[in-house]
């Protein structure tokens, strides 16, 4: 904490310096933080609230609450439209175009309960983050190849239908168009959603009927903690204390056993020794146990991130309120700087 | 298939001869109060009862009653690492189908785990008497596997007597003298009659370290608990009546530490605080020759609190957690009621009515507002001797419930025919039941990874039993007695109550779905010769195996696990000393999984728990007319945890699990008092 605070004195007595000499501040450039702890804000419980963004160079936190999205409108060069995956959330596609002709009847012997061992893994997106497994298939340019999708929010009933989605979704100039409503309702509602190439994903929520503002811009988060869609053998479950990275910005993490090389050891020659994992479950649930007699973080293990900067980090998790002096949904992570990017 | 289960009943109990337990032969002539009408010999019950007797539980310098269980057959423990809580099962059938009851009354627990088994003072208790199948008709829901009824001492005599006990005892290799490390035992306590008049009191302590094992932070394999446990009784009886009352009262605290992170300086640390209070006033009233009434009312009060605290080691400071469940006060209260009539009409016919209440009030955080159950019974039996040598007990008990749907008639017959002087023959049918507990019906739990919710559409579970025994008393003289006995049982339970998803939900409930069976038998003999008490006995018995019903896989219909158990007491009656071994083999306890395979498939795994040894070698002797000492060395074969080949523990890959079973050879030395005027 101290060290990093340091550069950032530093670096402001930088801008400030820079600022009265020449009025330049493009040549300076604030160093990635060296290290330090941060708490983040899941919102308690094994259930939390928030998924939590961090940002180690910057050591940020950002914590949305997990049920304000419904869907991504992915940014990239593809048309892509993902769940919300922090969330319950479980989708299906119908055999219609037509969203108007969408209605219970089309629910008929459809099941979208998800999780407690319920469920398929085609109702959820790929849980290794590629962004060509999504449920809702690639956004065609031809309009009669996009299906009506049927969504199951975390908040609905698996047993009453009337309380799903049913969506629709077109590309409409560098983005898309969305048609949705409930169920049973006949008015259907359209949103409009341009990409941000700042972002991985634009975020839209059927619950308001807006935009919403989740993931901080691709460049500035490494790793998200929060309640997850997951798999166990070829079923869904849902993961409390899950850790996704940023693989769509080209985050990476690799679990190092602390027996192999100790955390504090841990330096920038030992890198090449990892293999490092690109899939978003890198992290995932590999850092901790949370059922059976011995519960909790698993403290032999560290992980080492390389940031969307190239910076790497040694991460470690302090507490997450398992016989740990922390509290639950409320993880607290340390990390240092390994090797800053060249 | 049920044809041929009764022929194998009959077959087990007809071929095979023994006698109860250990030193009851010579007991021949005790009585026993379990389902009798009146007080009974062991020799004329219609039940087939096993004692455990005031004389074993000090030789054994038992501290609780787990401590004298252990070692008879068809018993055996599951211990909860986590909770530091141990269920008991009861012929191949888990705690939820055994009632526990003190001197008749139904103790409250707070799950399907007979924890109340562990909270009861054993320094108050003058036998233990167990029957095994279901005893509804007079006991209600509950007594499917059997009753384990505890017989605290009682005192009308004109007399003062006081008596005080220290104990310690290692726990395993740990140990530290009168406090910490090792078990610490204390009591004392005093009964006092005059003309009728008779009042008691007692006080016990009882500490247990907790246990190590493998660990070397601050938490326990074994949890350390403290018990406080008191009891008061006063009362009255003359030869026509009598009347007392008793109230027994615990306080329990048990400490789960948890090890410091050296990441934050902080250890998470969980008390359990228990609080119990039994009352009960009891009457016996003998009208005339004929007639008597039996009057019992139980008020129960059960309090579980859940405290967990944050402690900084560098601070100091220790806060309450605030996390979700992590505070948490879970309150039970029992109103309980029975009286009883029995009448004899002629030395052939006799009958008892009687009338059952409860009122079962609970609250807790998992617990779905503030339910109240009552429960409504009358059940009449009636006992039959229609020729000297014959006894025959039908009976029947109707059940009204405020909420679920009790089984509206619950049958049983007891039967005993004594072949001849020496030989007896028991025979029975009992339907059991269980209702459907506060937790099943009023369960509440969702969060990430739960979504569980109690069902009040629940019916009772019920078994159909078929018991039968044969005693014979192969010689019986001044100094030599052999007695042996055989038992069988063929147990079948519908109706079992167990969490399943319904369809198209994604909320599990308890529904009654599930089938269960146990069969099997005991063989076991006595033999009093001399100087030497010798026992020794073996069970075999089959466990239903679910998967049987699946026909793609093949696998029998019971899994079967022996036990043998042998008891040897030498009594040196110059010296006033007693030598005894006790030792039981539990063979191996095979049990069908299904195992999810990494390609998402299923299969049927056979996971079996290893056999495991129980040895034990006491000694008391008097050194002074007051002063007893006694010692003992248990666990001579330093049994502590035991395998079992599950695939299903939790971990993917798993070789296996180790259940927490014994924490390795332990010694006590024990000092006890007794003074009488």
């Amino acid at each position: 904490m101290k060290l990093s605070r340091l550069f950032l004195v530093l670096s402001i007595a930088g801008i400030f310096s820079a600022c009265s000499n020449n009025d330049d501040d493009t040549t300076v450039v604030i160093p990635p933080s060296d290290g330090s702890q941060l708490t983040l804000q899941g919102g308690g419980g094994t259930g939390a609230p928030n998924t939590a963004y961090a940002d180690m160079s910057t050591d940020k936190q950002t914590d949305v609450v997990r049920t304000s999205w419904s869907l991504g409108f992915y940014s990239g060069s593809d048309y892509r439209v993902i769940l919300n995956g922090f969330t319950s959330m479980s989708a299906v596609a119908t055999t219609k175009t037509d969203i108007t002709q969408v209605g219970s009847a089309d629910a008929v012997g459809v099941s979208l309960a998800i999780g407690q061992g319920a469920g398929t893994l085609s109702m959820i997106d790929d849980v290794f983050g590629d962004i060509t497994k999504t449920v809702i298939a690639a956004v065609s340019a031809t309009d009669a190849d996009n299906k009506v999708y049927l969504i199951k929010p975390e908040t609905a009933s698996a047993t009453d239908s009337s309380t799903w989605y049913k969506i629709r979704v077109t590309r409409s100039s560098n983005g898309y168009t969305l048609q949705y409503a409930k169920l049973t309702e006949t008015t259907i509602k359209t949103a409009t959603i341009a990409k941000a190439s700042e972002y991985n994903f634009v975020f839209f929520s059927m619950e308001s009927g807006a935009n919403v503002s989740v993931e901080p811009k691709k460049a500035e988060w490494d790793f998200a903690w929060s309640y997850a869609a997951y798999y166990t053998a070829t079923f869904p479950y849902f993961f409390s204390d899950f850790v996704v990275i940023n693989n769509l910005a080209g985050v990476q993490a690799a679990r190092v056993d602390s027996a192999t090389v100790s955390y504090s050891n841990f330096a920038a020659s030992d890198l090449s020794a990892l293999t490092f994992a690109s899939t978003r479950d890198a992290i995932g649930s590999k850092w901790r146990v949370t059922s059976g007699t011995t519960v909790g973080i698993l403290y032999n293990y560290f992980f080492v991130v390389k940031d969307p900067a190239g910076n790497y980090y040694k991460l470690k998790f302090i507490s997450m309120g398992l016989n740990d002096g922390g509290s639950r949904g409320y993880p607290v992570v340390e990390y240092k700087l390994v090797k800053a990017a060249s | 298939m049920k044809l041929q289960a009764i022929v194998l009943f009959f077959a087990v109990a007809l071929y095979s001869r023994a006698d109860a337990q250990k030193m009851d032969s010579v007991l021949l002539n005790d009585v026993v109060v379990t389902g009798q009408y009146k007080p009974q010999s062991l020799k004329n019950s219609v039940y087939q009862v096993r004692t455990i007797t005031r004389e074993y539980i000090q030789q054994r310098g038992a501290t609780s009653i787990l401590g004298v269980l252990d070692y008879e057959l068809g018993v055996r423990f599951a211990n909860d690492a986590t909770l530091g809580e141990t269920d008991v099962e009861l012929m191949g059938m888990s705690g939820a189908s055994v009632k526990v009851l003190l001197d008749g009354v139904p103790l409250v627990d707070r799950g399907s785990t007979r924890q109340s088994l562990t909270q009861i003072d054993v320094n108050t208790i003058e036998r233990i008497e167990i029957v095994e199948g279901p005893m509804s008709v007079v006991y209600g829901t509950d007594a499917l596997a059997g009753v384990i009824n505890i017989i605290t001492k009682k005192n009308n005599n004109n007399t003062l007597s006081v008596y005080a006990r220290v104990q310690e005892e290692s726990v395993g290799k740990e140990y530290a003298a009168f406090k910490g490390k090792g078990q610490h035992n204390e009591s004392v306590g005093l009964n006092w009659g005059h003309k009728g008049f008779f009042a008691g009191a007692g006080v016990s302590r009882n500490d247990f370290g907790g246990w190590a094992d493998t660990l070397t932070g601050r938490k326990k394999a074994w949890k350390p608990k403290d018990q406080l446990m008191t009891y008061g009784t006063f009362g009255y009886g003359n030869q026509h009546f009598k009347i007392w009352y008793r109230l027994d009262y615990l306080n329990e605290d048990l400490i789960s530490k948890g090890d410091v992170n050296y990441g934050n300086g902080k250890a998470t640390d969980q008390h359990y605080f228990t609080e119990r209070y039994t009352h009960q006033a009891q009457a016996v009233w003998e009208l005339n020759k004929d007639l008597s009434v039996n009057g019992t009312a139980s008020y129960q009060q059960y309090q579980r609190r859940t405290r967990t605290t944050i402690k900084s080691f560098d601070t100091g400071a220790e806060v309450l957690s605030t996390d979700a469940g992590t505070q948490d006060v879970s309150t039970f209260n029992t109103l309980f009621f029975r009286g009883t009539a029995q009448y004899t009409l002629t030395p052939v016919l006799s009958f008892q009515p009687g009338i059952e209440f409860k009122r079962d009030a609970s609250t807790g955080e998992r617990i779905e507002g503030t339910p109240v159950i009552n429960d409504y019974s009358v059940f009449l039996s009636s006992e039959i001797k229609p020729t000297e040598g014959i006894n025959i007990r039908p009976g029947v008990r109707l059940n009204k419930n405020s909420l679920y749907d009790a089984p509206p008639v619950i049958p049983s017959i007891n039967t005993k025919f004594s072949l001849s002087k020496n030989v007896d023959l028991r025979l029975s049918y009992a339907r059991g039941f269980r209702a459907p507990a506060l937790r099943e019906l009023y369960f509440h739990f969702f969060d990430a990874s739960h979504s569980i919710k109690g069902n009040p559409d629940l019916k009772a579970e019920y078994s159909n039993s078929f018991t039968g025994s044969v005693s014979w008393q192969v010689m019986q003289k001044s100094n030599i007695r052999i007695g042996v006995t055989g038992t069988g049982f063929y147990n079948q339970f519908n109706n079992r109550i167990d969490i399943a998803y319904p369809t198209n939900s994604d909320t599990a409930t308890y529904v009654n779905i599930s089938k269960f069976k146990t069969t099997g038998g005991t063989l076991s003999g006595t033999l009093n010769w001399k100087k030497i008490q010798a026992g020794l006995g073996f069970s075999y018995i089959g466990r239903y195996n679910a998967f049987a019903e699946d026909k793609s896989v093949s696998s029998p219909e019971f899994v079967w696990t022996p036990e043998v158990n042998s008891n040897i007491t030498y009594k040196f009656t110059r010296i006033g000393a007693t030598l005894n071994l006790s030792y039981k083999y539990n063979g191996v306890r095979p049990a069908y999984e299904q195992v999810t395979n990494t390609d998402g498939s299923t299969s049927i795994h056979l996971a079996n728990t290893s056999a495991f040894h129980n040895a034990e070698l006491t000694a008391t002797k008097k050194i002074t007319k007051y002063i007893t000492v006694n010692a003992g060395a248990r666990n001579l074969l330093n049994t502590t945890n035991v395998k079992n080949t599950t695939l299903n523990s939790g971990q993917a890959h798993s070789e296996g699990s180790l259940l927490p079973m014994f924490y390795g050879r332990s010694y006590f030395l024990g000092l006890s008092f007794n003074w009488n005027k």
